[in-house]
């Protein structure tokens, strides 16, 4: 028998569970199955486990009972009154400590209850200095958000009106599409909407280069109301191969929502 | 008390986190919304739950890499390393809540 299956055979012995040993001396089921499968206790659990066990010490770091050591035994009666001892002597008295375990069982006893309600080493949740640091991420974040909106609400109650030649750019898009990919003498001027306009007019001045003529412009005027994403569209044929080189919007007109 | 605070301030987290995800759906930028949503709740999720998960991670690498597997208490560093590392991702996606994309 090893020293696990000894404290095992000695645990089963005083009819007691794992989780009835784990629960009296405030560690886990886990940490008492550890000593169970060979790992030695701590030794600020050694004491208690002994006086649990009704054995010594020694018995428990050997991993058997000692036939010369029943002296050494430390009785069961004592156990229960052992805290209620120490406490009245620590109130009395101030005398230190002395170095013989019985602070640390306290202690066992303080963290267990601890553990119960909910200590430090329990609880899912934060730290107060955590709480602190986040409450002041939430802020920040907020106030982030409440200035964002705020610009937004501004442009909003700013925004034009009138479709003008100068922010045509932002509401419509121009496109001059050839006919085809090369050797192209026809053309697509396209107006595409990215709001709701109405009553829209716009006068499109498109540059070609012929190699015969040199430069050359066409004129396009497109008209009509749009909703966002119609188009206009108007052809122009040019009757000779020209390179489109660029376009200018003369006017614009049209009521924005 | 302890834990009526850790309540209310788990209720604040998710009220900012849906604040988050409300202004990306009002600006728009969808293309992060899924990442958004994704990593908020793990990181609103592990950050409540952050000493059991450093417990559960903790007893799993012992059962897996240890002779004799222990009960798997966090030490302090480890359960701060995990806050840290939950507090980051919160902040990053607080950034990617306000990013225009």
């Amino acid at each position: 028998m090893n020293k696990g299956e000894f404290l095992a055979y000695k645990r089963e012995g005083k009819g007691l569970s794992v989780s009835d040993l784990a629960e009296m001396l405030g560690v886990s089921d886990f940490e008492v199955e550890r000593w169970e499968h060979g790992e030695l206790p701590d030794s600020e659990h050694l004491l208690r486990l002994a006086q649990i066990l009704g054995l010594t010490v020694e018995e428990i770091l050997r991993g058997k009972e000692s036939e010369t050591s029943e002296a050494k035994r430390i009785p069961q009666e004592q156990e229960s009154s052992y805290d209620g001892q120490r406490q009245g002597a620590s109130e009395t008295s101030d005398e230190e400590p002395s170095s013989d375990n019985g602070e640390t069982v306290r202690n066992d006893a303080d963290s267990f209850a601890n553990f119960k309600q909910g200590g430090k080493y329990s609880h899912n949740g934060y730290y107060a200095a955590e709480r602190k640091f986040g409450y002041f991420v939430f802020a920040v974040f907020l106030i982030v958000v409440v200035i964002m909106a705020s610009l937004d609400f501004v442009g909003w109650v700013t925004r034009p009106r009138e479709l003008t030649a100068d922010n045509c750019k932002d509401y419509v898009e121009v496109e001059i599409v050839p006919e085809r990919n090369y050797n192209a003498d026809v053309y697509f001027v396209r107006v595409t909407a990215k709001e709701d306009i109405s009553d829209f007019s716009i006068v499109i001045k498109v540059e070609f280069f012929t190699i015969g003529a040199g430069k050359r412009y066409e004129t396009v005027a497109l008209q009509g109301g749009l909703k966002k994403g119609e188009s206009l569209e108007q052809t122009v044929s040019l009757g000779t191969y020209a390179l489109e080189t660029g376009y200018e919007v003369v006017s614009a007109h049209g009521g924005l929502d | 008390m302890e834990k009526k605070k850790n309540i209310r301030f788990l209720i604040c987290q998710i009220a900012v986190a849906l604040i988050g995800l409300a202004w990306k759906i009002y600006r728009g930028a969808f293309s992060l919304l899924w990442t958004y949503v994704l990593f908020m709740t793990f990181a609103v999720i592990a950050m409540y739950f952050n000493y059991s998960l450093c417990k559960l991670e903790n007893r799993m690498r012992s059962r897996f890499y240890d002779r004799t597997p222990h009960d798997g208490e966090p030490s302090d560093f480890r359960l701060v390393v995990g806050k840290v590392a939950e507090w980051m991702l919160f902040i990053m996606m607080l950034v990617v809540a306000l990013l225009p994309i």
